[in-house]
């Protein structure tokens, strides 16, 4: 019936051209039921999706530039589903691939002048993928959209009670409208529309009234935001919603009556160390690791993380917190501010604002803090539009941490990839995929001077935090270098990443492992992109970062030292920033050197 | 500094709490130097037209009144040359050349001068021209304060994007100020909360869509996909528009200034007629009075009237953009107004004309006047004719695919929500007695305006439609 209709439509609109009086009435109807059609009608997605594939199955002739999507209609289990997006500009020249999903702002997914990649975050909805020729979105070159579908679990008698449903829905609004006009009606035409009242039969309290109405919507925000209410349904797949879940699960998970060890860092530390692993190297020394590593968790979060799931400050024996690591430019500052948003208290607008070099980056993060909804805008919107899919998303986040744990790493390696520091020339092996390629080539940037203070004032501020907090605390603190890339070892490469430390006062001594330990790492055999370890190198990390500690920790614990007084760790390593040739102290035990300030 | 920025409400409240803490006098010159900063944020370059605009008009008053015959009416002409000339040239000149090097055949390049337009020209010459040609006709005195007429035309919440007001209705405000009453303060924050809801959480949200469809048409094939970006934009356009007016009428209000009505639920329009009565209503009175009425309005006969009626509305065209596909809007809107009266002329006293006058069939004339709103956005939005054409092309289904259905379930349920917010307000005048109600629902009303901001703002900033105006 729906098809029957859609074919009509041309011919219901060339009847009105001819004599509109006659055929009012029917092309209004026309024209609603065209609405009712497609409002909810999923023979709409389908015709899309059907149309796409023409469009797209269409065979590349040279200088065509072409995007294409397998499969364009992807089906959402779980929490969402994936697609293989392949772009191919047809000349050699860059090309950028952006996604609209479900009419949201445009974001850039991949680059290059041809390529594919995996797009594993497909939820239902609609997402348009759009290859420019340019960054901002001039020459549009191809375009393809993908339709993600709830997974058809259910038998096609409820998928038709579904479809019936909403047809019915749809007639019910359009009546409901029809009536609300037709009883909006006000007789003859309007020509007068009184404008604001201009006195008032009574007095008016304008200050309090709108004092009352703040007040109120900031006690509704922190109920509805700074509790569990809506914490505890956002997106798992997100970051935040992450977050959420990972400390959640951290904060309530019973002690194993283990020395417990906490692994903090982003993405490089996710990748590259193993809990599953150190525990089981670990095991005859009585330690349990507990990696909290997220990507995009920069040192600004880190504080807040252990907050969360160390409230006393006395439950873990070691910290690892990794230096060094995660330059992360300013545009994600959102993204940061949205992950640390629930973790974030009132208490902390000044501090949390701080963090952020740019002042909108501030008054967003100051905003978070105060009315927290304000970081989950997005995640709102998504969830009352799928509200179902959150739902069995949020009821699979016990798969979402055993995946976690049972993670191995990937088996991918660069190996083949050369870099020449001098001339910064890349060659990539063909085998690469555009996302690996791309990640290569970034690692390469090097940070400008003053990203590069800008990151170190971050990175000690973040660390400091952290040994201010433990000050008091039995709890060991050990900052460890994290391997750089692949390339890192070479005389003068520049890297995105680095090793330099910055000068920490602290009032607590701490165990820092020697800058070069991971040396050996920064090779392409271990890297499966420009900046994360594979699975080989995660196991190599992994197996470095458990010996050493075991050997620190114990000798430093059976020597006392980690209870001494005020101390620093002070511009030991020089700037790494320009590779590993610039590198001088090498002390690689803990920082006696007392330090006069006190925090 | 757009309304919707931080930026503005900082300068908004420096600006309210410098001008309560001294005498009226010297806050009005605060409030024009104010208003002077806001403008020249843009470009600063620009300043100098409208102090031009401002002195020259602020002595032809005066001269006019004084005048009398044929030197009266060269003064006005002189006005007339100066405002529209200033307007001519910066927002037209490019466009007339442009068309004329291209029925030359010649170089674009060679005629054209790429000139920046000058933001909120458009709505202060207007402002101006009503001031003089009042004068001319006698319905005004001239005014004898500069600072005042300075006032008159540079005061900011207005400076921009209107609304277009009149001198006769705004100096005296200025001259005869008074603090403004609890209820005005109350209705002034109803209407920038209400005016910052329209543009960032609904416009903004309708601009994703309806940018995804234009920035690209031809990406995007099919009636489905048309329709998506049309029904976005034009709801766009209209909560866009209305909300700037809203937060204009709401700082005015705040500084003890009253601004007049803009727009008046024109979604809900039964027919073109009721439409223009209810959409940009300040502009719609501006060419009545000054343009429609003086070329005869309905009053030498009905081919005059459709004719004055086309003129008009090709003009109001070209006001909104220099360019072809405005001309051709104005043209269409014009058509919908001739061919509504042709109509009601046609069918009076029969059956049809009977059945349209039910109450019942008022639902569906909306609707009529909603379709043929929406089919002429494709003019507003696109660049150019052939872009418009490729639009209006899938609207009616010729290019023989369905597309892609681009509008979200949140951008349906903004649709369904605005309707029916809409309809209350028409019925109730519930948003404009809201500053009557007691703290009961008045709170309520807050949390939930507050929440709406927080929650639900479209992400990035967007400018204006009407700036580009």
């Amino acid at each position: 019936m729906i098809r029957r209709r859609t074919g009509d439509s041309s011919s219901s609109w060339a009847t009105l051209k001819p004599s509109a009086v006659a055929n009012l009435s029917a092309v209004l109807f026309g024209i609603a039921i065209w609405l009712a059609l497609f409002l909810g009608s999923p023979c709409a997605h389908g015709a899309v999706a059907k149309q796409s594939g023409r469009g797209t199955d269409a065979r590349q002739t040279k200088g065509t530039p072409t995007i294409a999507a397998t499969p364009e209609r992807v089906e959402v289990t779980a929490a969402s589903g994936s697609t293989e997006i392949g772009w191919n500009t047809g000349n050699g020249s860059t090309g950028f691939v952006f996604v609209t999903a479900n009419g949201r702002e445009p974001v850039l997914v991949a680059k290059g002048p041809e390529g594919s990649r995996v797009i594993s975050w497909i939820r239902t909805g609609s997402y348009i993928f759009e290859l420019y020729g340019d960054a901002e979105r001039r020459a549009l070159l191809a375009t393809v959209t993908v339709s993600g579908v709830a997974e058809p679990g259910s038998p096609p008698r409820t998928g038709l009670l579904h479809r019936q449903l909403r047809w019915l829905l749809v007639a019910v609004l359009f009546a409901v409208l029809y009536f609300a006009v037709y009883l909006s009606s006000t007789g003859p035409q309007r020509t007068e529309f009184p404008a604001e009242p201009t006195t008032s039969p009574q007095p008016l309290h304008v200050a309090r009234n709108l004092l009352l109405g703040l007040a109120a919507f900031i006690c509704v925000d922190g109920v509805v935001f700074h509790t569990r209410l809506y914490t505890s349904i956002l997106a798992p797949d997100s970051y935040a919603g992450r977050m959420a879940v990972i400390t959640r699960a951290e904060k309530h998970r019973a002690s194993s009556g283990l020395k417990e060890v906490l692994v903090l860092g982003d993405s490089r530390m996710a990748e590259g160390f193993s809990a599953a692993v150190a525990n089981e190297l670990s095991s005859v020394a009585g330690l349990k690791f507990v990696n909290v590593a997220e990507p995009a968790c920069a040192v600004n979060i880190w504080h807040y993380v252990l907050r969360e799931v160390d409230p006393t400050g006395r439950r873990y024996w070691a910290i690892v917190v990794p230096y060094g690591i995660g330059f992360e430019p300013n545009s994600a500052d959102p993204l940061r501010i949205s992950m640390a948003a629930p973790l974030l208290r009132y208490g902390d607008c000044f501090n949390f604002a701080s963090a952020f070099q740019r002042w909108s980056g501030r008054f967003r993060a100051f905003t978070a803090c105060i009315l927290r909804g304000s970081a989950f805008q997005s995640d709102l919107v998504d969830f009352l539009e799928h509200p179902s899919a959150r739902a069995r998303s949020v009821q699979l986040e016990a798969k979402t941490l055993h995946s976690r744990d049972v993670y191995k790493g990937r088996d991918s390696d660069i190996v083949g990839t050369s870099y020449d520091p001098k001339t910064g020339q890349v060659t990539l092996p063909p085998r690469l995929t555009e996302a690996q390629r791309e990640a290569v080539r970034d690692s390469l940037v090097k940070p400008s001077q003053s990203e590069t203070q800008d990151f170190l004032r971050m990175q000690r501020d973040g660390i400091q935090k952290i040994l201010k907090r433990y000050s008091a605390s039995p709890t060991a603190i050990v900052l460890t270098p994290v391997p750089r890339g692949p390339f890192a070892g070479l005389p003068g490469a520049s890297m995105t990443f680095h090793a330099a430390f910055p000068t920490v006062p602290t009032q607590k001594a701490v165990l820092s492992l020697p800058e070069q330990t991971f040396d050996f790492l920064e090779k392409p055999e271990y890297y499966f992109d420009g900046l994360h370890l594979n699975a080989k190198g995660r196991q190599g990390f992994t197996e470095t970062l458990v010996a050493q500690l075991v050997g620190h920790l114990q000798s430093a614990d059976s020597d006392g030292q980690l209870h001494s007084d005020s101390k620093t760790v002070a511009g030991r390593f020089s700037s790494g920033i320009h590779g590993s040739g610039n590198r001088s102290s090498r002390d690689n035990h803990i920082s006696n050197k007392l330090m006069n300030e006190a925090n | 500094m757009l309304f919707n920025s931080f930026q503005y409400w900082i300068f908004f409240l420096i600006v309210v709490t410098l001008f309560y803490s001294v005498p009226f006098r010297i806050g009005k010159l605060l409030l024009l130097g104010a208003s002077y900063v806001f403008y020249m944020w843009w470009d600063p370059r620009f300043i100098v037209l409208i102090l031009t605009s401002t002195v020259v008009d602020y002595f032809l008053g005066i001269f006019l009144e004084r005048a009398a015959g044929y030197r009266k009416k060269l003064l006005l002409v002189v006005s007339l040359v100066v405002n529209l000339g200033i307007l001519g040239f910066f927002k037209y000149y490019d466009f007339f050349a442009g068309s004329l090097a291209a029925l030359l055949h010649v170089s674009e390049s060679s005629l054209v001068l790429r000139i920046i337009l000058p933001v909120g020209v458009s709505f202060y010459t207007f402002a101006s021209l009503s001031y003089t040609i009042d004068v001319y006709w006698g319905k005004m005195k001239a005014v004898r304060n500069l600072i005042d007429y300075a006032f008159f035309i540079a005061f900011f919440p207005h400076l921009i994007a209107g609304p277009i007001i009149r001198a006769r209705q705004f100096i005296s405000q200025i001259q005869f100020w008074q603090r403004p009453t609890t209820i005005m303060v109350q209705s002034g924050i109803i209407l920038v909360l209400s005016g910052l809801i329209k543009k960032m959480v609904f416009a903004d949200r309708f601009a994703a869509v309806s940018d995804t469809y234009f920035n690209h048409p031809s990406a995007h094939p099919g009636w489905l996909a048309a329709w998506s970006g049309c029904i976005a934009f034009s709801m766009q356009v209209f909560f866009d528009f209305s909300g700037y007016t809203d937060i204009a009428r709401g700082c005015a209000k705040l500084l003890g200034f009253e601004f007049p009505l803009n727009f008046a639920r024109p979604l809900l329009s039964r027919n073109p007629r009721d439409f223009w009565r209810r959409w940009h209503m300040t502009l719609s009175a501006w060419v009545r009075d000054y343009l429609f009425i003086p070329l005869g309005g309905a009053r030498k006969g009905p081919l005059v009237l459709y004719r004055n009626l086309m003129v008009v509305m090709v003009l109001v065209g070209l006001w909104h953009g220099a360019s072809w596909t405005f001309v051709v809007w104005g043209t269409y809107q014009g058509i919908l107004l001739v061919g509504y009266r042709l109509f009601n002329q046609v069918t009076a006293g029969t059956a049809i004309s009977r059945l349209m006058n039910k109450r019942y069939f008022e639902p569906l004339s909306v609707a009529l006047m909603f379709t043929s709103f929406v089919i002429g956005m494709p003019f507003v939005r696109a660049k150019t004719l052939q872009a418009s054409g490729y639009v209006l092309s899938g609207l009616f289904g010729f290019q023989h695919v369905t597309g892609e259905f681009l509008l979200t379930t949140g951008t349906i349920v903004l649709i369904f929500i605005s309707l029916f917010l809409a309809v209350a307000q028409e019925c109730t005048q519930f948003i404009d007695r809201l500053a009557l109600q007691p703290a009961r629902i008045q709170v309520p009303a807050y949390v939930c305006a507050f929440l709406a901001l927080e929650l639900f703002p479209a992400t990035g900033q967007v400018p204006f439609v009407y700036f580009q105006f």
